[in-house]
């Protein structure tokens, strides 16, 4: 109890107080000024989670299985449970594409990612992910919010949260999605859940009107809107005259100024005539395959310059082999998304690089499980879900470059060595933002609920530079 | 001890524990009501007794409440807090008012607004294809009759624990069962035993919370660290509600047949089957005989069925092949169910028979007969007893080779068609019911026939199955295994048995119930539970006051905010259980009392926060109170109670983020989505920003009381979102008079006050800026103007 009633921090005001009064809090904060203070010293101030949406294989992207070579179409016994049910034994699809060793730490790395190659020296990967569910519903929601369920609150979320990060120039949760639609869930996938809506992800597109209903639907020009604020602030302010005090009506007041400023801030955070073609190549936006992912890359750098804590991009979308969710024909669906996403992904790391950024950014990358090592059919090289061991990488933000951790079986199939859980990815990222994820809770329903759960999770030390 | 409330009382909203650390097992909310005598306090601010109680805790404290609130502001207030719309104007004293309010049959759908947040309402599943929970709209209707109604509160709940296990159940308390069948569904869970356990343990957490103000969900996994429940205490609880058929989370396949609409259709047919008895008395049935002697199946004329592939063109289709002997023709074995088909038969006779008749079974939706090329019959016939007999004038059959011709449709492949000469079955009354009345008409002359024809026509009315009321409701499987511990809440890992029992600090009086839903709900309901009026009357207060006498209104236990009037709330539980667990008649209470009808205004340093009740609360609009008071104030608004939900048209950026864009959200047709915003559909993976902005809860949890946050992103959907600029423009239309007028009337209906001189003075300045410097067109200055009046404060908030 004792964590508890010592706080009188600010994030501990809004978690205690139920209801009614919330919004004094928040009004609070904003004439507060939004820095908190953090337990540790934060190595990352942001975070970027790039989404493989769909699952990509991790036998046939960075998890080198040489023995594999040759035991093509061999029915081996090997326990896997994936969309379709549990099964023990299965027909090998060998990995579908040639591995090059990378960089000084000699990282073997596939053909699909011959940019990213170049950037090993920077990545931790992590070989021995496992996460709950093979099913994507599921899986998407325990990636994004560490329950299986919807309704807890996403990583974006707690993040914001932990930084006492409310919404001014720009949002401090920002989501882009894929062009062929979102992932399954919606936004359940970054939802705020049980905490304020404030800390729930917003919706950014590279093109066009970025943020929903930033420009006047009527088309109304920016100084007859200002116009109309300007009576609308003196009309609230007589109003507030008479109500001297209330936080919450001076809060409401502020927020078309910030609203106002935002219809600047936004548009000019996704203008990249400021960029140039060198830096445009870099991130694909010259190749019409990689214009759309490379765009989203720089648009998060472009966000990461100008504070914003936390960036989820997609990569895939809506169903099947609209995303990484290789059922069917595994080399058109592996080609057609690394394809899209690996220069742009390599330029994002090497553009924040150069520009001394990686240090104090925190990259991750995966999908919401891995693919099995046999063929989910009788024919064909489709691959079924694997949430039993998987990759994911991180850069940046005070991780460790070059550095492999924990192992999958020869086959890929599950994690053998130091399996680790999504709940110790999250741990990662708030221990790297400054914050120890063991502490870091919400208080919901007669728990203090937290990311990692009541169990708890340790960040991955291994990969911690 | 001025100095030291002020130091307390923001300490007791950071710290609750504060109120526990000094308590054992005799914490007071898990001890029975107390008997809370009224404070004598002579003042005239006590117009009852919660003013009394209101009042000396003010005395002690020093404090002096505010000065009544002005007739405008209470008038909305009131109008607001019990029905979430603008207030009309009426002449009504206040008690009327609230008398009148509280009658309005839009206080059930404000009610079930609350409700709904509590119990977590949602209209899908959820996950990967978030689909449906078919008809659990009548659960959301079920909830505000029972708010209009003034359903007692103990039935209430009752109804929605185990309203299909109550002796007299009906269509509403199996309706009510809903509530069971809320939560999210994992239609391909990883590991199914844990999704199901999870799904019951889902129901027993939000009943405790939503019920018993008391969070169970920490229990699940170990003992409560600070409240007295234990993990045996939580897998007790969820025996009860273990044997829930699992299969129903999938679809409605609940369908409600009342009683007494059986039992009167039973009788319609008895008064029927008599009048037809009757009217058969009238006639010499032995003229029948020739059709009804003979075996139970028809004697067939020996026939053999050719389908053709191509229906010829009507009529006389058959006379080309008349003479053909059907080469080339496929042999009748299947036809083609719900097409048009031709059929084709040949039989010899070797006399003209008396009667000709054709039986048929399935089910016809066209039937067009020729014999040797002439039509003689063309019209759908009702199946009877799954049988239909169709008599054929005799006059067109020959001695020798006959043709006969079908043009027909059936909803079976494999159709029975057969001629008959000589009919058929030992008929009894109702069977004569179903013989054909052209048949009836030729044996006992036009007249009779005309007269039996009506009955014939009810008869078949009355043999079609009653439409019944499907519902989302639960029912019980037969047997489950003894309740166990899950360990770490994990089904696979089973540890001792525990007793069916209630938890033990609620259970006052130690019962040994039986495992069934309903004891459970009796227990819930008894009044002598520790929790549950005081639950209700604390969440009343909450809807009336801005925040409960317990802030945390779904967690009375350690955790919580402890209560910051005690013997106010007992005395409040006390009312509701003696008064019938009356919820309008608490209601009532608090809203004639003054502490209600205080101002706004001011501040005091002794209780910032207000919880010792010297002002009302200021509080904004909910997001359903915004989207229904912009759309009456736009006149765009259909009130009508209940139905299946409404969507409304959803931005097309916010489709593109769901993985479905294209069917995920079908707009409703037209301006069929006008309704207040507690119809709009609950899909768990979409929502409209104008609600999500404003702070509607997810509905995966219990949600007892919603945030209110304020964030650039609400100001941005508010000026220039299509729909606001929609309703801006149907509100400007509804205006009429001179600008000046216009504006008058607008503020008027936004604000629900006149406007000020000053007011007005900017408001003009405005039109006259829009119009002279950015060149807004006459036309186009109202609906700016409007937009102006939606936005302010003034309309948003309630002081």
């Amino acid at each position: 109890m004792k964590d508890f009633c010592g706080q009188t921090n600010r994030r501990e005001f809004i978690s205690t107080v139920g209801g009614g009064f919330t919004s004094l809090a928040l009004a609070g904060m904003t004439a507060q000024g939004k820095k908190k203070e953090t337990d540790f010293a934060p190595k990352a101030k942001s975070v970027i989670f790039l989404f493989m949406y769909g699952g990509p294989s991790h036998i046939d992207t960075f998890d080198y299985k040489p023995g594999m070579k040759g035991m093509d179409g061999k029915t081996v016994k090997v326990k896997t449970f994936g969309r379709g049910g549990k099964k023990n034994e299965g027909r090998i699809v060998e990995p579908k594409w040639n591995f090059k060793q990378y960089g000084q730490c000699g990282k073997w790395v596939s053909d699909l990612f011959p940019n990213l190659g170049e950037c090993v020296d920077d990545m931790a990967f992590l070989h021995s992910l496992t996460a709950e569910s093979p099913i994507h519903g599921s899986a998407m929601l325990k990636m994004n919010s560490g329950s299986l369920i919807s309704g807890k609150p996403s990583l974006g979320s707690w993040v914001n949260y932990g930084l006492g990060n409310i919404n001014e120039n720009l949002p401090g949760y920002v989501v882009m999605l894929d062009k062929t639609g979102g992932p399954i869930s919606g936004a359940k996938n970054w939802s705020s859940g049980y905490m304020p809506a404030n800390y729930q992800g917003t919706v950014l597109r590279s093109k066009g009107d970025p943020i929903l209903d930033l420009k006047n639907s009527r088309g109304m020009e920016r100084e007859q809107q200002y116009r109309i604020i300007e009576s609308l602030n003196q009309l609230n302010a007589g109003h507030l005259s008479q109500r001297h005090g209330n936080t919450n009506l001076q809060a409401r007041i502020d927020s078309y100024e910030l609203a106002f400023k935002m219809q600047s801030t936004a548009p000019e955070a996704i203008d990249f005539d400021q960029e140039s073609d060198a830096t445009k190549s870099l991130y694909g936006i010259d190749q019409s395959r990689t214009e759309d992912f490379g765009k989203k890359c720089l648009l998060a750098r472009r966000l990461v310059e100008r504070g914003t804590p936390f960036i989820q991009i997609y990569s895939g979308g809506a169903h099947n082999d609209d995303n990484w969710d290789a059922h069917g024909n595994l080399e058109n669906n592996h080609n057609k998304h690394a394809g899209n996403t690996d220069k742009p992904i390599a330029g994002l790391l090497k553009d924040l690089k150069q520009r001394g950024l990686l240090d104090e950014t925190l990259v991750v990358w995966g999908g919401e499980f891995g693919r099995q090592p046999t063929a989910e059919y009788a024919k064909g090289t489709g691959r079924d879900h694997n949430s039993a061991g998987f990759t994911m990488w991180m850069a940046g933000g005070g991780i460790k470059g070059g550095v492999s951790v924990g192992q999958t079986d020869e086959l890929g199939s599950a994690a053998v060595e130091k399996p680790l859980e999504v709940k110790n990815v999250h741990a990662t990222v708030l221990r790297q933002l400054g914050f120890d994820p063991n502490q870091l809770h919400f208080h919901h329903a007669g728990l203090n609920e937290k990311l990692v759960g009541v169990e708890g999770a340790d960040p991955i030390a291994e990969i911690i530079a | 001890m001025k100095p030291r409330t002020s130091i307390l009382l923001p300490l007791l909203l950071l710290s609750p524990a504060l109120f526990a650390q000094k308590s054992d097992d005799n914490y007071w909310a898990y001890q029975p009501l107390q008997k809370s005598s009224v404070p004598a306090v002579k003042d005239p601010f006590v117009r009852n007794p919660i003013d009394s109680f209101i009042l000396a805790g003010l005395s002690k404290n020093g404090i002096k409440p505010n000065e009544r609130a002005d007739r405008v502001r209470l008038r909305r207030r009131l109008s607001y807090d019990l029905t979430g719309l603008p207030p009309e104007t009426n002449e009504f004293s206040w008690e009327e008012l609230v008398d009148h309010t509280l009658d309005s049959p839009r206080f059930g759908e404000k009610m079930a607004s609350h409700w709904l947040d509590l119990v977590r309402y949602a209209e899908t599943n959820g996950f990967e294809r978030d689909s449906a929970k078919p008809d659990i709209w009548r659960y959301r209707d079920y909830v505000i009759k029972s708010f209009n109604e003034n359903k007692r509160y103990d039935r209430f709940i009752l109804e929605q624990l185990a309203g299909d296990q109550l002796p007299n159940k009906t269509l509403d308390s199996c309706v009510a069962t809903g509530f069971m069948t809320l939560m999210q569904r994992d239609d391909e869970p990883a590991d199914r035993p844990q999704a199901h356990a999870d799904r019951i343990s889902d129901i027993v957490d939000v009943a405790s919370e939503a019920f018993m103000g008391t969070t169970m969900g920490c229990a699940k996994c170990h003992d409560h660290k600070v409240d007295p429940v234990s993990q045996a205490d939580y897998f007790s609880m969820m025996s009860f509600f273990d044997g829930i058929r699992q299969d129903l989370f999938k679809s409605a396949n609940h369908t409600w047949n009342d009683p007494e609409v059986i039992r009167k259709h039973e009788e319609e047919k008895q008064v029927n089957l008599g009048q037809i008895e009757d009217l058969w008395k009238k006639v010499d049935r032995k003229l029948l005989e020739p059709f009804l002697k003979g075996s139970k199946n028809p004697r067939d004329v020996t026939t053999s069925w050719v389908f053709l592939p191509e229906v010829p063109k009507a009529p006389g289709w058959s006379l080309p092949s008349f003479d053909a002997d059907g080469a080339g023709f496929k042999k009748l074995n299947k036809v083609p169910r719900n097409k048009m088909v031709t059929l084709r038969s040949e039989f010899g006779l070797q006399e003209i028979p008396k009667q000709f008749l054709i039986y048929l079974k399935g089910d016809l939706q066209h039937l067009q007969i020729f014999i040797n090329g002439a039509p003689v019959h063309e019209g759908v016939i009702e199946k009877v007893h799954g049988e239909i007999f169709v008599p054929l004038p005799i006059e067109e059959l020959t001695t020798g080779k006959n043709v006969i011709g079908f043009i027909t449709k059936f909803n079976r492949n494999r159709p029975e068609i057969r001629i008959t000469h000589e009919p058929v079955h030992d008929l009894n009354a109702d069977q004569f019911a179903s013989i054909h009345s052209g048949m009836i008409a030729r044996v006992f002359g036009d007249d009779f026939g005309s007269r039996m024809k009506p009955l014939q026509q009810k008869r078949r009315d009355l043999e079609r199955p009653i439409q019944g009321v499907r519902y989302h409701g639960v029912h019980e499987e037969g047997q489950v295994a003894a309740p166990r511990i899950h360990t770490r809440g994990s089904v696979h890992a089973q540890g001792d048995e525990v007793p069916v029992a209630f938890p033990a600090i609620l259970d006052f009086a130690k019962l040994k119930p039986k495992r069934n839903r309903l004891e459970f709900a009796k227990w819930i309901t008894s009044p002598n539970h520790p929790t549950t009026a005081r639950v209700w009357a604390n969440r009343l207060w909450q809807y009336c006051f801005g925040a409960g006498l317990v802030q945390s209104s779904n967690e009375f236990g350690k955790l919580g905010t402890g209560v910051s009037n005690q013997k106010l709330l007992d005395w409040l539980a006390g009312e509701l259980v003696k008064s019938g667990w009356d919820t309008k008649h608490l209601l009532r209470l608090m809203l004639n009392s003054s502490t209600y009808q205080l101002s706004s205004k001011g501040m005091n340093d002794e209780d910032p926060t207000n919880r010792l009740h010297w002002k009302y609360s200021s509080r904004r609009l909910t997001a359903e109170e915004i989207w229904d008071s912009y759309h009456v104030l736009a006149k765009q608004m259909e009130f009508e109670i209940g139905g299946p939900p409404v969507r409304p048209k959803m931005p097309d950026a916010v489709l593109q983020t769901s993985s479905q864009p294209r069917n995920v959200w079908r707009p409703s047709p037209g301006d069929s989505a006008n309704r207040r915003a507690v119809y709009i559909h609950v899909k768990r993976s979409i929502k409209l920003p104008l609600l999500t902005n404003f702070d509607s809860p997810e509905r995966d949890f219990s949600c007892p009381s919603r945030f209110a946050t304020t964030v650039p992103t609400q100001a941005l959907t508010m000026l220039n979102s299509e729909r606001m600029n929609e309703l801006s423009d149907k509100f400007a239309a509804r205006l009429s008079g001179s600008l000046e007028e216009k504006i008058r009337e607008a503020f008027q209906l936004g604000t629900s006050r006149e406007i000020t001189d000053g007011e007005l003075e900017e408001i003009k300045g405005l039109a006259t800026d829009l119009k002279d410097k950015h060149g807004v067109s006459d036309e186009q200055i109202m609906p700016r103007i409007c937009l102006l009046i939606l936005n302010l404060n003034e309309t948003l908030y309630l002081d």
